[in-house]
């Protein structure tokens, strides 16, 4: 296995967009989630987070994004980091989102959970870009 | 395969510019990123299709920046990002000072990422309209009587009937209001606190609170106004100052730290209405130091002395404004100012002082004129209006050993400063409005 952060965020977010595009919101809004954690990881990886043998983040930040935003605003300190907190918003997007959410009914998620979590999904993607800009993430 | 330094980079990528020109011309112009430690990757606009000539010249580009740029380069896949694929708004960085390379007409643009200093090469153009007038303090090194001179500005204007604000933005060492305002009258917050308190949508409220009058003042007919880093209880400076230099989002963007600042002065000046307003700007080529140079400021008045060291240090920053072509656009804002001369001597010193910045400015910051021109930015050696001819400060053994500042000896301050109050007179006097 390959953890590969970087580019799984690019792949949850094509598929997201596909599935949102074709009102299969749940699903959508399930890698929206996926997209933003992948995103997030790949710039703490690139800001010096190891990754274990079996490809995973250490304990505390082996979360996934309704609890991995706050961590990140914590995680990113310093002159050269400390910007790329400060492109998330304040409030964590995600504190409704659950990986199990894709054991749930069908109708639990709505278009507007996806919109949401799409926007947020956005702002982690652009934490992305911009560390890649900046050199931080190849 | 080698590795090229630093300042070879450019040189380079001319280079690769020039094999490149035609192939690459569909594509517009290309951003050259180089990044934090100085490795190069390349932005280009929108991601051909495969099939497109220009995916073959981006394939070129990247194979030869790997084999020209060395450990300067991005592996090939990883050396060109696509604006159209970013979800970071690419805006700024097109927006940033960069430097033109290729010929003819432009293939890349340049572009540091910095930790800091980016700022020295933007220098805002001052469209708004207002009605005080901004005064920097700069010097390169500390212990030239910045302050002082400060105090006896702000003083003199006080007298003239002037309202001054009097900022100490010296963050990393504070100190000037401390001279200004006896304890008691220290206001309860200062700059550091209005920048955490924004932070959190804030800051109006503590604006009010931020400045105290100074009681030089009191029997004059102006006043001066003290804005302090850190308030009475200064609380946790450090904790605060590591903040102050934080760009934060709004809306669908970031705003820089140094706008932040911006805005801090003109809600200052919104709340005091002042005439004048007296920045003293930390010394050194510091972000804070630019963002007053060249952002805030209407007037920068350069402190200096006559040494190796002075004139070597103003050179690096002229040849820095050359290189960004925004020479034009600062150079009427800057005045010399000659600080600490010493008692003896003091005719040799100030003609050996002119000529240093003469040349200074001569190579730099003038225009060239040719034979019987008479139109531009240039000046003769002797021109008592030049930004070359030192504003004089002399060193005084009284002034020297003053413990604090909050009253001045007018007599002491005419015989040390007078040629230096009185330019300041004339520079307020040409820029209209806050003229005594």
């Amino acid at each position: 296995m390959s953890t590969d952060f970087k580019d799984a965020a690019r792949r949850h977010w094509d598929d997201a967009e596909l599935l949102d595009n074709n009102r299969r919101w749940p699903n959508a809004d399930h890698l929206y989630g996926f997209a933003a954690e992948c995103a997030l990881k790949a710039v703490m990886v690139g800001l010096g987070m190891q990754l274990g043998p079996d490809g995973k983040p250490p304990k505390p930040h082996a979360v996934h994004i309704h609890q991995l935003w706050d961590q990140f605003l914590t995680f990113a300190n310093g002159q050269g980091q400390a910007g790329y907190a400060a492109m998330l918003q304040q409030s964590n997007p995600f504190s409704a989102w659950h990986e199990n959410q894709r054991y749930w009914g069908s109708t639990t998620i709505g278009p507007a959970d996806a919109q949401a979590h799409c926007a947020g999904a956005r702002q982690a993607l652009g934490v992305l870009s911009q560390a890649r800009q900046d050199g931080w993430v190849k | 395969m080698t590795t090229p330094t630093f300042d070879a980079v450019p040189g380079v990528l001319g280079e690769i510019a020039q094999d490149l020109a035609d192939a690459l011309e569909p594509a517009g112009e290309i951003l050259a990123i180089r990044d934090l430690w100085g490795r190069i990757r390349f932005i280009a606009s929108k991601r051909p299709a495969p099939e497109d000539p220009l995916a073959d010249a981006l394939d070129r580009l990247a194979g030869a920046a790997v084999q020209r740029l060395g450990l300067r380069a991005y592996a090939a896949e990883d050396a060109i990002l696509y604006a159209d694929e970013s979800f970071a708004n690419i805006e700024p960085l097109r927006a940033a000072p960069g430097i033109a390379i290729g010929s003819p007409g432009i293939v890349f643009r340049l572009i540091d990422r910095q930790i800091t200093g980016q700022s020295w090469a933007t220098v805002s153009e001052h469209t708004d309209a207002r009605a005080s007038h901004r005064i920097a303090m700069y010097s390169l090194k500390g212990g030239v009587g910045r302050s002082t001179a400060t105090a006896a500005a702000a003083w003199h204007l006080a007298r003239l009937g002037r309202s001054v604000l009097v900022l100490d933005l010296d963050l990393e060492s504070p100190g000037l209001s401390a001279s200004l305002l006896p304890p008691a009258s220290q206001p309860e917050f200062g700059i550091v606190d209005w920048f955490v308190e924004d932070a959190v949508g804030q800051g109006d409220t503590v604006i009010p609170h931020m400045s105290a009058r100074a009681p030089m003042a009191q029997d004059l007919p102006g006043e001066v106004w003290v804005v302090p880093s850190h308030g009475a209880e200064p609380g946790d400076f450090m904790a605060k100052l590591g903040r102050c230099y934080l760009d934060l989002p709004v809306n669908a963007g970031m705003e820089a730290w140094d706008h932040r600042l911006l805005r801090l002065v003109s809600a200052l000046e919104k709340d005091k209405a002042p005439d004048v307003v007296l920045l003293d700007a930390r010394s050194g080529f510091h972000d804070l130091a630019s963002a007053v140079v060249t952002e805030l400021a209407d007037t920068v008045l350069l402190f200096a002395i006559h040494s190796e060291q002075t004139w070597s240090g103003y050179r690096l920053l002229f040849e820095h404004w050359q290189r960004y072509g925004v020479a034009e656009r600062i150079r009427e804002r800057l005045q010399i100012v000659a600080a600490l001369i010493p008692e003896t001597d003091r005719d040799a010193y100030l003609t050996e002082f002119r000529e240093r910045a003469w040349c200074l400015f001569r190579d730099h910051l003038y225009d060239e004129l040719g034979a019987g021109e008479v139109d531009g930015f240039s000046f003769d050696l002797n021109d008592s209006t030049a930004p070359h001819t030192p504003l004089p400060i002399y060193w005084h053994r009284g002034l020297a050993s003053l413990g604090g500042l909050a009253s001045l000896d007018p007599q002491l301050v005419t015989a040390t400063a007078g040629g230096f109050l009185a330019g300041l007179d004339e520079l307020l006097c040409s820029a209209g409005g806050a003229a005594p």
